[in-house]
């Protein structure tokens, strides 16, 4: 155990709540109309998440303060939990799936994503291991076991099925395995044997080749499979260098399906053009920035990964959304994180960045530290690369 | 501390790798929304305001049918249809909606909706989201009300006003009018050049497909702005509107009153046509097939419609075809009045010719016998008693006197044998028979023409016309001046009346005959409906009506066709008329009746009609 060495990161914990704020004025801008269409009042979904927010906020200022290690200590069972409720998932009666996929899961008042709850639960994961695993990762056993883990979690989440999330959170583990030292071969050959199990999964199911086909034969499917990223553009494109102005979009008037969920950042684009989309993608960087710089001055293995996963999280699914609102890559249903509407995926996403901000308090700068052992990073060196 | 400093390079190193990757993909992020939002920005706008408007098409009304008095013939009927679009109902009040919608009876208290089939129709609304779908068809005025009555309750649902074809003859002039049918998939295209749109009626046959261009009128537009629910937030101030063009009324040579008399003296259970012309210009005056059709199920509800299409398809007896100018028959006797015509006009026979084998019932040519109707024989006739009772074996003996190609060029002179060039897309010409067409005809077969077939060929066995030409032909002999190519239109009038086109009548053919020629064949023509001829059936007090019957055998069935020609006064027509019944037996008995009445009418009851009977009334008055 560290002693409090150092006040966490103010600049990234300013940088959250200024996200979750804009959020919600943005949240606010986008489903206004569709609230009104759909509950008959315009602050339907404004009240919802601005509710949420505050239990983000609480979660948040919870997790600023509990010690990262703690999280490291109940990893085991939120793995475990998480692998419960996503095989869970699979028994449930059919008319819980939405479109085919069950992705969703009610408990008492809540619903949500249980991929958002198992990414977080992976990454927690992944850090004890790590941090028990050592310079171990080396070795093709634990490194197999690393990916067992990882793999189970991805497995359960393509049933769903959910094929971007899986490839995601593959991602985010992946990514890990290679900062904590895995074998850079090891991990090429897993990339290099994943990719066409990968493409397999596309090109067999019909609804995910609709969506290739969709963009790459953009111009022929504006009405059908390329609708929304159609008006996604137009909203873009609509809004120009400096927008039409917070609230004056007009894609939200139902051009745009689902506004205020995924393409977010479409009704951004349009209202506070690309200057406004600019600024608000380079505060995505700061904090991306930010945490990373807080994984490489993390005092152990474990609030490295923790840092590293949680923000690469952050970082992926923005790129993802935003390509996917700018038609770069093909429709996929990922939100962007502060902005986009949904409750637990908010609380998610503000939990992992209040671990971060506690890693963030513990970490020291001049690397004056106690935790680590001096052995076996000798007997790592001793190894070689 | 040695090896901490070692392991931050390491992490150093590898943060690298990771920045560069992330600035990569965050620079092509950035390049993207450059494009679409500075570059492209100009370009999307215009689609941004194109998504809002939608243009709405408004189609014409078609152009009426009259007939000669201004009977309504043809006409539209504003119908209902009850409609969903699903854009407006929202999807947690479908189900809600269904029910509601299938709780609605009918006065009869039967449900008008099934659920589950309102339910299909319902969720393959969506694919069309924007757009209304039909529930039903045509729906009572009576569900209409309740439907607006309700309206708060059914979101989504609305009544559309559309119009619909409505026949008032039905099926008595079903062949003649056409009907109004989808336009094939195959040709879609070539109709679209032609600003028609998908789902579109057009005229199918008949009048309809032959003046469809005329009647349909041209649509008009309308841009509306719509928000993306296709909720119509009302027309674009900047756009006009275009106002559609209705279609042109037709007003048709046909008589509403004599078409209806042809069609009630049709025996129901034969098949068969009716033509009645006036040969001073061509104008038809009936036109009537047999079995008919009513033509407005074919604007019913889709689903009576098809029900509708099923039967008419598995027909055996094909009333879609229209046997007065596409059915062909022998005319049997009909043509003797042609072979007489022939002989007169070459010489080879006048009025009191008698030939020199008189009738005993059978005629021996070579091996062949050939027999007469009347098996007892009618013994030594003249020309004008060989018409009257329409004796076989005389005119054998007149086709062996004369060529082929003789009879059948004053066959042609009087409109048999091709085709009329009445205003009708689809029309048959007929064959007729001869030493080089049938060789032509039967090479095949090794066939060969020789003179015994010229027995046949003159009492009307050997060649096939339609019931249309028969009608030419013996309005052609009546008159005995000119020949004028059937009509079917008169004048064609824009919606507000303005005379739009006239159709005058086209002289086909001049005919000139010899004087003694013409009054043989009417003399004749007459005795055939007088006493000891064979078509009194038809004859009409005070006028002098001339015909001939005819009973053609036929490959078909054991009775003969039965064919009744007739023109009216017989010496200055005003009226032709042709009867043909399938398989029906005896032209005197059963096709004169049928022209009987129909004359009898137009002397009686029209205004043409009376004049003319005026006319000779006072003339047998004065005599």
């Amino acid at each position: 155990m560290i002693a409090r060495q150092k006040s966490l990161d103010r600049p990234l914990f300013a940088a959250l709540l200024l996200m979750l704020g804009f959020g919600i004025v943005l949240v606010y801008s986008s489903s206004f109309a569709l609230s009104q269409h759909r509950y008959g009042g315009p602050d339907f979904y404004l009240a919802r998440q601005s509710i949420r927010a505050l239990l983000a906020i609480a979660c948040f200022m919870i997790c600023i303060n509990v010690d990262y290690h703690q999280w490291g200590r109940v990893s085991g069972i939120a793995y475990l939990a998480a692998v419960a409720l996503l095989a869970s998932l699979l028994f449930l009666p059919a008319h819980h799936a939405v479109n085919g996929a069950r992705r969703w899961l009610t408990l008492g008042p809540v619903q949500f994503q249980v991929s958002d709850f198992a990414r977080l639960a992976l990454i927690l994961f992944l850090a004890r291991k790590c941090e028990e695993a050592k310079t171990d990762l080396q070795q093709p056993r634990v490194f197999i076991k690393l990916l067992a883990i990882t793999g189970l979690i991805c497995g359960l989440v393509l049933a769903e099925p959910n094929f971007s999330t899986a490839a995601i959170i593959g991602s985010i583990a992946l990514a890990i395995l290679f900062i904590s030292g895995a074998r850079f071969w090891h991990l090429c050959a897993l990339v290099l044997s994943v990719i066409p199990v990968a493409a397999l999964l596309v090109l067999r199911t019909p609804y995910r080749r609709a969506r290739i086909s969709g963009y790459l034969n953009f111009s022929n499917h504006q009405n059908d499979i390329a609708y929304q990223t159609y008006q996604s553009l137009v909203g873009l494109g609509n809004g120009g260098l400096f927008g039409v102005g917070l609230g004056k979009g007009e894609q939200k008037f139902f051009y745009l399906p689902e506004p205020h969920t995924d393409f977010i950042v479409s009704i951004l684009g349009e209202e506070i053009g690309f200057i406004g989309l600019l600024a608000v993608l380079a505060v995505f960087a700061f904090i991306v920035c930010r945490g990373m710089r807080i994984a490489l001055n993390a005092p152990d293995r474990m609030g490295r990964v923790m840092a590293f996963g949680f923000t690469a999280a952050v970082a992926l699914y923005a790129v993802i959304n935003a390509s996917v609102a700018s038609g770069l890559i093909p429709t996929t249903g990922v939100p962007m994180p502060f902005l986009s509407y949904g409750g637990m995926s908010l609380i998610f996403t503000m939990c992992s960045m209040g671990i971060v901000l506690n890693i963030s308090s513990r970490s020291s700068d001049r690397m004056v530290f106690t935790e680590g052992n001096p052995a076996s990073a000798v007997h790592r060196r001793g190894k070689g690369r | 501390m040695a090896y901490l400093h070692d392991d931050q390079q390491e992490r150093n190193a590898k943060s690298v790798h990771l920045i560069i990757a992330a600035a990569i993909v965050f620079s092509i992020l950035i390049i993207r929304l450059m494009y679409l939002q500075i570059i492209q920005a100009g370009f999307n706008i215009r689609l941004s305001k194109e998504n809002s408007m939608r243009l709405k098409i408004i189609l014409p009304p078609r152009g009426y049918i009259y007939d000669r008095n201004g009977e309504v013939l043809a006409r539209n009927r504003p119908s209902y249809s009850l409609c969903v679009v699903p854009s407006q109902l929202p999807q947690k009040r479908r189900r809600e909606v269904i029910n509601r919608l299938c709780a609605i009876r009918d006065s009869a208290g039967v449900a008008v909706f099934d659920s589950t089939e309102l339910e299909t129709i319902v969720r393959k609304a969506y694919a069309r989201r924007f757009d209304p779908t039909r529930l039903k068809e045509d729906i009572s005025f009576e569900l209409t009300s309740i439907v607006e009555e309700h309206a708060m309750e059914l979101p989504g649902i609305l009544v559309m006003a559309e119009s619909r074809r409505e026949y008032p003859l039905g099926g008595d002039a079903f062949h003649v009018l056409g009907y109004m049918g989808e336009i094939p998939e195959d040709d879609f295209d070539t109709f679209k050049q032609r600003g028609y749109y998908y789902g579109d009626l057009i005229g199918t046959s008949g009048i309809e497909r032959q003046y469809e261009k005329d009647m349909r009128g041209v649509c008009g537009q309308e841009y509306i702005e719509v928000d993306a629910y296709g909720k119509n937030l009302g027309p674009l101030p900047n756009i006009p509107k275009i106002e559609p063009v209705p279609g042109n009324n037709l007003y048709l040579t046909l008589d509403a009153r004599l078409q209806r008399i042809a069609a009630k003296a049709f025996p129901d259970s034969l098949k068969g046509a009716v033509v009645a012309l006036d040969p001073r210009n061509g104008e038809v005056l009936v036109m009537f097939s047999n079995p008919s059709i009513d033509p407005n199920i074919f604007s019913m509800a889709g689903t009576i419609r098809t029900k509708n299409w099923s039967v008419i398809t598995a027909d055996t007896s094909l009333p879609l075809n229209n046997r007065a100018t596409c059915g062909t028959y022998a005319p049997g006797s009909t043509f003797k009045l042609v072979s007489a015509l022939a002989g007169l006009e070459t010489g080879q026979l006048n009025a009191a010719s008698m030939m020199p084998a008189p009738c005993r019932g059978v005629f021996r040519f070579g091996t062949r016998i050939a027999h007469c109707w009347e098996e007892k024989g009618h013994g030594r006739l003249n020309l004008i008693q060989a018409i009257q009772q329409s004796c076989d074996i005389y005119f054998y003996q007149v086709g062996l006197r004369l060529e082929d190609t003789t009879i059948n060029r004053y066959a042609r002179m009087t409109g048999l044998g091709s085709m009329t060039g009445i205003d009708l897309t689809i029309e048959k010409e007929g064959w007729l028979s001869g030493e080089e067409a049938y060789n032509r005809k039967f090479k095949s077969k090794g066939w060969v023409w020789t003179k015994g077939l010229m027995l046949d060929l003159a009492i009307g066995q050997a060649q096939v016309v339609t019931p249309l030409q028969l009608a030419l032909m013996v309005g052609g002999l009546g008159n005995a001046k000119a020949l004028f190519r059937p009509c079917l239109v008169r004048e064609e009038k824009s919606r507000n009346g303005i005379m739009v086109k006239r159709y005058a009548p086209v002289l086909r053919d001049s005919l000139v005959f010899k004087a003694a020629t013409v009054s043989a064949l009417h003399t004749a023509m007459r005795k055939v409906l007088e006493e000891g001829g064979t078509g009194g059936m038809a004859a009409v007090p005070g006028v002098p009506v001339g015909g001939k019957t005819g009973s053609a055998q036929n490959p078909q069935g054991e009775k003969t066709h039965a064919l009744f020609i007739a023109c009216a006064p017989v010496d200055d027509p005003v009226i032709a008329v042709a009867v043909v019944l399938e398989n029906a037996g005896h032209g005197g008995s059963v096709a004169a009746p049928i022209a009987g009445d129909i004359l009898r009418y137009y002397f009686a009851e029209t205004e043409e009609g009376r004049a003319v009977a005026e006319k000779y009334k006072k003339k047998s008055e004065r005599n």
